[in-house]
């Protein structure tokens, strides 16, 4: 089996690459103080937020967009994207009837019905279209259990002390360029409250769509776990396939209060680009949670798509015998480039993260990890456990490894493990060997690499998963 | 010049003037390492591979070679308690003692000499094999030891040679002179040859000041063969032991090496092993148990200059009172060293506030299809399970013991079921806080 | 009906002649042992059998059951029956020992038209054969060859042999690496699969293989020749003799190639 060949196996499909025909409210491209006033008064904000968004937007004027990433790309021009798209119907959706049927179909096509009867088993889903949040399913059912979860300017509504409460606790407007962007022009995205002591009986999922061109997606998802409560959210992300880049820079900000456990599970499937690197997603995205006294927040990651991936899921460990973690598959094929790892701060004693990082690079794709494990002067006890495994398909593809470890307290246990190693003429053709076809054996390899981080998913997640890089590494093998 | 240094100089030189009538060859053995000691000198913290190190029991001594063998009837009952069944030389204050040798029973293809015999002998055989994996060029305490060759023992397997027992060196010191040791150990191993080799370093008294012990181990695996090499320190807590391990691995050979610093005010275990062809295994253990003011510090170097080669290493250290450990593992991998598969794990104990642990990990890596793990972590007995055990009624002192015997078990478990691992029980079980207070109050 | 045919086999790697012309017939029931120098090709010759990627046969043929073998993709010739141990068992991380294996048998069955065999058939199966070399239960449920010792892989490699049933064995330095007790299990393990069906070929490096496995015939290969064949006594005079005997040198086979025509008998 020649690279020719593997590099013929990675050749993929987009599906999720249509565009849906709907009618839109849409900005004209620009960014400004009045922009983000329009902003605001178009989603009937309260002045807090407003005032929020405006001091975001002054800092972030004075910031510079980081360069230490190992990623290239040409300079974004911020007032050529639009900052608010929306397809145009009712102000307020009582019911699905009231959603354009077209973006329902677009749904259904993505796999992911919006009818109730329809609906995944047991999985309640806010939809996030573009700008805007065109659908919540299962909120009744919710509601009774006190769980709130609706789109972030639902929330802004109905909760604003809630809002006001956490949102920029976890991630200040000032802690990073895109944060800070995000900051002032998110448009909507989910939130999530768990009252104390209650495990969420469905899982949560907000599905993300960018449709309309030469617009940016911003949005903001904030998930509050108090005392002792439970809950498992998914994200999925895809945007059809044009030859432009688009900017996506989302925030999400997890708190989980002493005793809770938030499991935080992506499938990012943006549009990734063509094989030449035309077009696809640029994903700067800033996540992190704090977990408190005995809590529990475990991000698990599958990021197939995008063009670019900038992304550092985080945990806080702020109070004592908390506990992160990091699961996470990246794929980067043809000129796909993704940065992308975690930071597990331990400030509490006895806090535990275990970080497991998957790279996989085909085509010209670039890989690299990026992870920071600090322990504090206060982490009496803290333990660490990485592990990076580089999995390089073909000869022109890149991974990297770049671990941080800074270790103020002299009983951390840190302890890392790295591989690298080449998928091709030895696994194939032990398999093949044994009598197991080509196919069969990519494949089996290849979920095997990813088997660690894959068992941490939800069920359904998982199989959209495996069938993610089962699609990725399909090809033409006669 | 440093005082030491000067010491050192002169002791070698007066040595090299003492042997005129050695062969050529051994006489520019000898010189060529006093040149290079000379030029290296004593290493100082400010020396990247001592930086850990605390030198001043061995910079402050004024320790010299025994001028000759003295009579050592009188130790053959600490012989018995430290001898394993099977070959063995035992060295006393760096002299043979052919009183408490054996070479009885050695197997077919075996060959053991002191190397006193093999320089008369094998002058041939050993000017090819001396310094050929110790470079005094590189090292300084094995230059130190090459300008003072003399004793120490030749160890031979001819091709196929199954030894089932193990063949043991035993280096006593007595503690009642300020004695230099300079042992040179020599190994080859045939192709497909198999043998276990057990160097036990210990205190016989009467006395118990301090000693100086330079040892050298020149290893050479032939394609195929296999060795498990066992290094027992246990010295006097005044003793100073520098020993330096060279190994060059030959295609598909397996070494496996255990180093156990018990003792010692200043213990310092060098392990370098080279990879010299494909498909060859190599596993370093160690454990380092310290308490008073002892300084424990451990060395290994894995060199992965070929493809398809496999290493493993678990060093573990206990450490009570004032006692500090030193751990620094090296593995680089080489350019070509392709399918590299490489382990390394350093975790350390402490029992006090006041003991230390330094550990220092480091990986080279030059190749791109590789797999290479390491791991480091210092902590504190578990709250805890000491809490469990203390809530089933056991008491603090039987609970901490347990849990700190649990801990070293590891590596000793990876000694194979037999007579070495019963002595390397005995010694840890004498070394270990916990152990050595209960049987004083039994 | 010979099993294997070999004929005048030439083959590349990376532009370098490495086969120079290899005859050999394997009849069924037959064990025959390649032994030579590094770099003299042998495992070169294994990998061209089983079909490795990247090995350019430039001459000659090669019958299994007197059908060309060349032409076969890998898998087809492991369902045609050919198994080969590798002399570097591959790790698979991630994916179950014996899921592995089951994957592969039923993959087989499936192309000979046989019903494929559910997990608790094969499970059975797996234990029966499992105790030929030792391996017990909680050891095939770990990724393949991952984290194995350079033993228990060996091990691996013959275990999956006693459960495929091949029609024709080519064991690749499976005794090197080896400490006595593991090579007496893996050699124990070979024996008990020999049958007057199957065909075997063990390629090594050391001639101790030979004392544990007796071959029928013993070959010679040098700088990409079969350069001397013969019985049994024919390793134990090389035992006694070493390379040199035949003019050949460890690892520095090709000064000796021209002398290959001579010494061949």
């Amino acid at each position: 089996m020649s690279t020719d060949t593997l590099q013929e196996l990675t050749r993929r499909p987009y599906e999720a690459g249509f565009v849906t025909a709907v009618e839109s409210d849409t900005f004209p491209p620009g960014l400004s103080e009045d922009v983000i006033r329009q902003l605001s008064e178009k989603k009937g904000e309260p002045a807090f937020l407003l005032e929020w968004r405006l001091k975001a937007f002054r800092h972030w004027l004075t910031m510079k967009e980081p360069t230490w990433q190992a990623v290239k790309y040409a300079p974004i021009d911020y007032q050529a994207i639009s900052y608010y798209s929306a397809p145009r119907q009712k102000p307020k959706k009582g019911s699905l009837d009231e959603v354009d049927p077209e973006i329902l179909r677009t749904y259904e096509k993505l796999g992911i019905p919006l009818h109730e009867q329809k609906l995944l088993q047991n999985v309640a889903v806010d939809a996030v279209f573009d700008s805007v949040s065109v659908a919540t399913t299962f909120k009744d059912k919710l509601a009774k259990a006190g769980v709130i979860f609706c789109s972030f300017s639902e929330a802004v509504r109905e909760h604003p002390e809630l809002v006001k409460k956490y949102l920029g606790s976890v991630v200040p407007y000032s802690d990073n360029f895109f944060a800070a962007l995000n900051s002032a022009v998110f448009s909507d995205g989910s939130f999530v409250y768990i009252p104390k002591g209650v495990r969420c009986p469905m899982e949560l999922s907000t599905y993300f769509r960018i449709n309309a061109a030469e617009t940016g997606q911003f949005e903001r998802t904030l998930i509050v776990a108090d005392e002792g409560s439970y809950v498992s959210y998914l994200e999925g992300c895809t945007a059809p396939q044009r030859d432009t880049n688009q900017l996506h820079a989302a925030v999400v900000e997890l708190v989980a209060l002493d005793g809770a456990t938030i499991k935080y599970s992506t499938v990012q499937n943006w549009y990734p680009g063509d094989a030449e690197g035309r077009g696809g997603i640029y994903n700067f995205v800033t996540k992190r949670g704090i977990a408190h006294r005995g809590s529990r927040i475990s991000w698990t990651q599958v990021e197939t798509g995008s063009a670019i991936t900038w992304k550092y899921p985080s945990v806080i460990l702020k109070g004592d015998d908390s506990v992160g973690e990091f699961y996470s598959v990246a794929l980067t094929n043809n000129l796909q480039q993704a940065d992308t790892g975690t930071k597990m701060v331990h400030i509490g004693k006895n806090t535990r993260s275990t970080i497991v990082s998957k790279g996989i690079s085909a085509g010209r794709g670039q890989n690299t990890y990026r992870g920071l494990v600090k322990v504090l002067k206060s982490a009496e006890n803290a333990r660490n456990y990485t592990q990076c495994d580089s999995l390089l398909l073909g000869d022109k593809c890149g991974a990297h490894t770049v671990p941080y470890i800074e270790v103020k307290n002299a009983s951390a246990q840190v302890e890392h493990e790295a591989s690298t190693s080449k998928i091709g003429e030895d696994q194939l053709f032990y398999c093949r060997q044994r009598g197991i076809s080509q196919e069969d054996a990519v494949s089996m390899i290849v979920n095997g690499f990813c088997r660690q981080v894959f068992k941490e998913l939800p069920m359904e997640f998982a199989v959209e998963a495996q069938k993610l890089l089962g699609v990725s590494l399909e090809g033409s093998v006669g | 010049m440093t005082s030491a240094l000067a010491h050192y100089l002169d002791v070698a030189s007066r040595f090299h003037a003492r042997d005129a009538s050695a062969p050529e060859w051994l006489r520019r053995v000898r010189a060529e390492g006093l040149a290079h000691f000379e030029r290296q000198g004593l290493p100082t913290s400010r020396d990247e591979a001592w930086k850990y190190t605390h030198l001043a029991p061995l910079v402050e001594g004024t320790f010299v070679p025994p001028e000759e063998a003295r009579r050592a009837g009188d130790l053959a009952a600490v012989v018995d308690r430290l001898g394993l069944p099977g070959p063995r030389l035992v060295f006393v204050d760096g002299r043979l003692a052919p009183e408490l040798s054996s070479l009885s029973g050695l197997p077919r293809g075996l060959t053991l000499k002191p190397l006193r015999d093999a320089l008369r002998e094998d002058g041939e055989v050993l000017e090819a094999l001396v310094g050929q994996r110790a470079l005094a060029s590189e090292h300084t305490f094995t230059a130190l030891n090459a300008a003072l060759l003399e004793e120490g023992a030749l160890l031979r397997l001819a091709p196929g040679t199954l030894s089932e027992v193990p063949v043991q060196l035993l280096f006593l010191t007595r503690g009642d002179a300020p004695v230099l040791a300079s042992p040179r150990i020599l190994v080859v191993a045939g192709e497909s040859s198999e043998a276990t080799l057990v160097e036990t370093y210990a205190s016989a008294g009467p006395g118990a000041g301090a000693t100086f012990t330079n040892a050298v181990t020149e290893v050479t695996l032939e394609d195929n063969a296999s060795l498990h090499h066992y290094k027992l320190q246990a010295e006097a807590d005044a003793a100073v032991h520098v020993g330096g391990l060279h190994v060059r691995q030959g295609r598909d050979s397996r070494f496996a090496s255990f180093a156990f610093s018990f003792g010692g005010v200043l213990s310092r275990n060098e392990v370098h092993s080279a990879f010299a062809g494909e498909g060859g295994e190599a596993t370093l253990n160690g454990l380092y148990v310290g308490r008073g003011s002892q300084h424990l510090d451990n060395r290994t170097a894995l060199d992965h200059a070929v493809p398809r080669c496999t290493s493993r290493e678990l060093y573990k250290g206990v450490l009570d009172d004032r006692a500090r450990g030193t751990f620094h593992g090296l593995i680089r991998v080489r350019p070509d060293a392709q399918r590299t598969d490489s382990r390394q794990q350093n975790r350390n104990l402490l029992l006090s506030e006041s003991a230390q642990a330094d550990a220092r990990p480091q990986l080279e890596i030059l190749a791109d299809d590789v797999k290479c793990a390491h791991g480091a972590a210092v902590g504190r007995l578990d709250a805890q399970a000491l809490f469990y055990l203390r809530s089933r009624g056991i008491p603090r002192a039987e609970a901490e013991r347990l849990l700190t015997h649990a801990f070293a078990r590891e590596v000793v478990d990876a000694v194979p079921a037999g007579p070495v691992r019963e002595k390397v029980e005995g010694l840890l079980a004498l070394k270990l806080p916990g152990a050595a207070r209960r049987e004083v109050r039994a | 009906m010979a099993l294997l045919t070999v004929r005048n086999l030439h083959a590349r790697v990376a532009g370098k002649d490495i086969l120079k012309g290899i005859d050999l017939e394997v009849r069924p029931g037959e064990v025959h042992a390649i032994m030579g120098p590094n770099g003299s090709g042998k495992s070169t010759l294994a990998s061209v059998l089983a079909g490795r990627d990247g090995y350019e046969v430039t001459q000659g043929e090669v019958l299994f059951d007197g059908k060309p073998l060349l032409e076969l993709s890998p898998e087809e010739r492991a369902t045609a029956g050919v198994f080969l141990a590798f002399q570097y068992p591959v790790e698979i991380p991630g994916v179950g020992n014996l899921h592995f294996l089951r994957t592969a048998l039923n993959a087989q069955r499936r192309v000979r038209g046989l019903e494929e065999l559910d997990a608790m058939d094969f499970l059975q199966l797996a234990k029966e054969k499992s105790k030929l070399v030792k391996l017990d239960t909680a050891f095939m449920n770990r990724s393949v060859n991952e984290g194995f010792s350079g033993g228990e892989k060996k091990r691996n490699e013959v275990f999956q042999m006693a459960v495929l049933e091949p029609r024709l064995a080519i064991l690749d330095e499976t005794d090197s690496g080896l400490d006595i007790d593991a090579l007496r299990t893996v050699a124990g393990g070979v024996n008990a699969l020999r049958s007057p069906e199957r065909g075997m070929v063990l390629i090594t490096h050391y001639q101790r293989l030979l004392d544990y496995i007796v071959p029928d015939k013993v070959h010679v290969m040098a700088a990409g020749r079969i350069i001397r064949s013969g019985g049994r006594e024919l390793a134990l005079e090389l035992e006694e003799k070493g390379y040199g005997w035949l003019g050949l040198k460890d690892g520095a086979s090709t000064a000796v190639a021209a002398k290959g025509g001579e010494v061949r008998r």
